[in-house]
């Protein structure tokens, strides 16, 4: 019957169609990466060997992304990827992975880099629990990018990476990376200058995010007003938070700009400013780039940390 | 129930996944090339397992005839197991259960590396690519039950044994076309549904004995395919536009075994969705229509002439051609609380000269990512009911409570 020889004819159709991740075999080397920092410190190290994509542009919720045709294509078409992990990226990238079946970014192959490499993740969760629902931090805080010394890990990683995949220009990237890592060092001593005098300050997060930051710089999380990642606070968690922020003297309350009403509740009845920071850099504006990013963090917190209170 | 598969399909899904996906294990210090993602067919699951429960209460005004659910129900519950081996394989098997029944929903293979990395093929028994709707589990929908409109001419979901080719390719950076082909033993239907013109009665309506027909040719067989292009029309929304096909044909005995007659069914569906999500929040809102065009012969022996006898008796094969659609929006507030509506109108499968259709809003409140509830108060006009063999239309409005419980292994996938 004819219906047959039709689809026999609508299936070669299909597989006449070239698919163009094999057209452009040739330079730059096509690399996504999952944030605007890595992007970033891609470009820095890669130089112009790379043309880096973001699948995001630093305003989403990472833990929270829409997999669409956009993030779809270039996860296809990349010949590497670089990624935060520790299940940072769960909730898409798996799912980005396994429908465009790119095998040169497939995880254990060389075009594949998780930039938590060497990390030690803090915050892991002492037990896990369905009450109130799942933790989204499972393996530990995947928000290490906001911890400038750490950034000297992912600088590294991504150094170590393209060399491996790319072995022909391996000196090029040590190079330009070595560069890189020079200008990150003389940012984080002077970063650890403007922030000494308030040593071990606290201050309120939202969402478990800071720890690695509050490490390098020796401050204080006195509390988190979700009490587990992902969580959405409910009254008498805020009731809590506030208390303890009254107790302790908070001066600062660190929020996402979607989370500033709740952060507003506590600060309302406590004498703390907001400040509203973002988790990653941006793709465009004045927030674009690892260290100006960090620059920005730096000086919001240099700004609003109380000195009297320790 | 069919226990012989169901066992099968329990074997299948627990034996597989006897090789992992990743490179984890589970030790602190971290490679470069380590996954560092937990994903749903995570090889420490082996395999990963889901279970869904749905509870409804349901209270309408209908008087007399029942709409079918007055008071508490459980809708059924569901457990899938998933798994896969490297990157070539992967088994998903789905039991349903009701007060009632068991029933193998869904049980299938996926080879995913025969073919270009763009294509994978499904094998088994599965639901058919058809459309938005058709194809997802009634614990994903946006609202309560299966819009009517599907339970008429499809049954909720379009449901076969055989095997399906899937296939897309990008166009440019923004855009991409995605496209499959299958081919089925048959096309029945399967849905749990409520409230609609598929409730009351009760899945597996073909299940009665099948009468013995003529033998198979090549082109008896169900085909469905699907067409459809996705458009990153701004940074945050996506245009879909589709396009599916499915067409059933049967042969059976007219008056006698020498008259084999054509009984076709084919139903066509076009789609469209507009999705946009403010990333940084959650929140957004999604818009979603669908038509149908459902064309069915029907076939039936007419005791012509002197009655009692077979030698003058005439196979009548009449066709009816019916057309309807839904169309729903839904405003996501925030990541816990979603509100919509969905309207549906469509002529009768078998008789197009009437008509029905039923307006609905519905709430959808997320307690925590296991445990949602939903209110949904829907108005139906004309609706066909029958009570002791005899059909009525009737109008009411019936008033829904929904709890649906989810635990374990559930990704949000790409929708496409
Ligand atoms: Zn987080």
């Amino acid at each position: 019957m004819s219906r047959i020889s039709n689809g026999v004819l609508a299936i070669l159709i299909l597989f006449l169609l070239p698919w163009p991740g094999q057209i452009f075999a040739e330079d730059p080397i096509r690399v996504v990466t999952t944030t605007p920092d890595l992007a970033d410190i891609v470009r820095q190290v890669g130089g112009d060997r790379v043309s880096v994509i973001s699948l995001t542009n630093g305003s989403e919720d990472l833990h929270n992304i829409r997999p669409r045709p956009r993030l779809l294509n270039a996860v296809f078409k990349a010949d590497m990827l670089v990624q935060i992990g520790l299940d940072m990226e769960h909730a898409w990238l798996p799912q980005l992975l396994n429908a465009a079946r790119n095998d040169r970014i497939r995880p254990g192959t060389p075009g594949f880099i998780n930039c938590s490499a060497g990390i030690q993740p803090l915050d892991i969760p002492a037990a896990t629990t369905r009450k109130d629902g799942p933790d989204l931090h499972l393996k530990g805080n995947p928000h290490y990018n906001l911890s400038p010394v750490r950034g000297r890990q992912i600088v590294a990683n991504i150094i170590e990476g393209l060399s491996n995949k790319y072995p022909q220009y391996s000196e090029e990237f040590k190079k330009r990376g070595a560069e890189y890592l020079q200008q990150l060092d003389q940012k984080i001593s002077d970063w650890k200058t403007r922030l000494a005098p308030f040593k071990g300050a606290g201050f309120i997060e939202y969402h478990p995010t800071w720890s690695y930051f509050a490490k390098d710089f020796d401050l204080q999380i006195v509390d988190r007003i979700e009490a587990k990642a992902g969580v959405t606070p409910h009254a008498t968690r805020l009731a809590e938070v506030t208390e303890k922020a009254q107790q302790n003297n908070v001066g600062l309350i660190i929020v996402r700009p979607v989370n500033q009403d709740l952060a507003r509740k506590i600060a309302a009845n406590c004498d703390a400013k907001i400040a509203i920071l973002p988790h990653h850099s941006s793709v465009k504006g004045n927030l674009k780039g690892y260290i100006p990013f960090m620059e920005h963090i730096v000086s919001t917190f240099e700004k609003n940390l109380k000195v009297e209170q320790r | 129930m069919k226990p012989l598969s169901l066992v099968l399909a329990l074997l299948i899904c627990i034996g597989a996944p006897l090789t992992s996906l990743q490179a984890q294990d589970g030790s602190s210090r971290i490679g470069l090339g380590d996954y560092g993602q937990t994903t749903v067919l995570d090889n420490r699951f082996n395999p990963a397992i889901s279970f869904i429960g749905d509870m409804v209460a349901t209270w309408s005004d209908d008087e007399g005839i029942e709409a079918g659910a007055d008071g508490f129900k459980l809708r059924g519950a569901e457990i899938g197991l998933f798994g896969a081996v490297d990157n070539a394989y992967e088994f998903h098997g789905i039991i349903f259960f009701d007060d009632e029944d068991v029933e193998l929903e869904e049980a299938y293979v996926m080879a995913t590396d025969w073919l270009t990395p763009t294509s994978h093929i499904k094998a088994g028994r599965f639901n058919m690519d058809f459309g938005k709707l058709s194809p997802i589990h009634d614990a994903e929908l946006p609202m309560m039950d299966k819009p009517s409109v599907l339970q008429e001419y499809i049954g909720g979901t379009l449901k076969g044994t055989g095997a399906e080719l899937h296939w897309w390719s990008p166009l440019g950076d923004t855009s991409l076309l995605r496209g499959s082909i299958g081919i089925f033993q048959s096309a029945d239907s399967d849905a749990h549904v409520i409230l609609g013109p598929g409730g009351g009665h009760h899945h597996h309506e073909d299940e009665e004995e099948e009468e013995e027909g003529p033998l198979r040719e090549a082109g008896d067989f169900a085909i469905n395919a699907r067409l459809s292009t996705l458009f990153d029309v701004t940074d945050s929304a996506t245009l879909q536009l589709g396009g599916s096909l499915m067409t059933a044909p049967e042969r059976v005995f007219g008056v006698d075994e020498d008259d084999i007659q054509d009984i076709n069914r084919s139903v066509m569906g076009l789609d469209l969705t507009y999705v946009d999500m403010d990333e940084s929040n959650g929140s957004g809102f999604r818009f979603q229509a669908e038509a149908l065009m459902n064309d069915q012969d029907e076939g039936e022996l007419d005791d012509g002439g002197t009655a009692g006898d077979p030698s003058d008796d005439i196979f009548n094969v009449t066709n009816t051609e019916a057309s309807g659609f839904y169309v729903m929006a839904e405003r996501v507030m925030d990541s816990n609380n979603t509100i919509g509506f969905s309207f549906n109108q469509y002529e009768h499968a078998e008789d197009s000269a009437e008509e029905s259709s039923d307006f609905g809003v519905f709430y959808t409140k997320k307690l925590n990512e296991f445990n949602r509830l939903r209110f949904e108060v829907r108005s139906f006009k004309d609706l066909v009911l029958e009570e002791e063999g005899v059909e009525e239309l009737v109008d009411f409005t019936a008033v829904s409570l929904q709890w649906t419980v989810q635990l374990g292994s559930h990704g949000h996938g790409l929708e496409w």
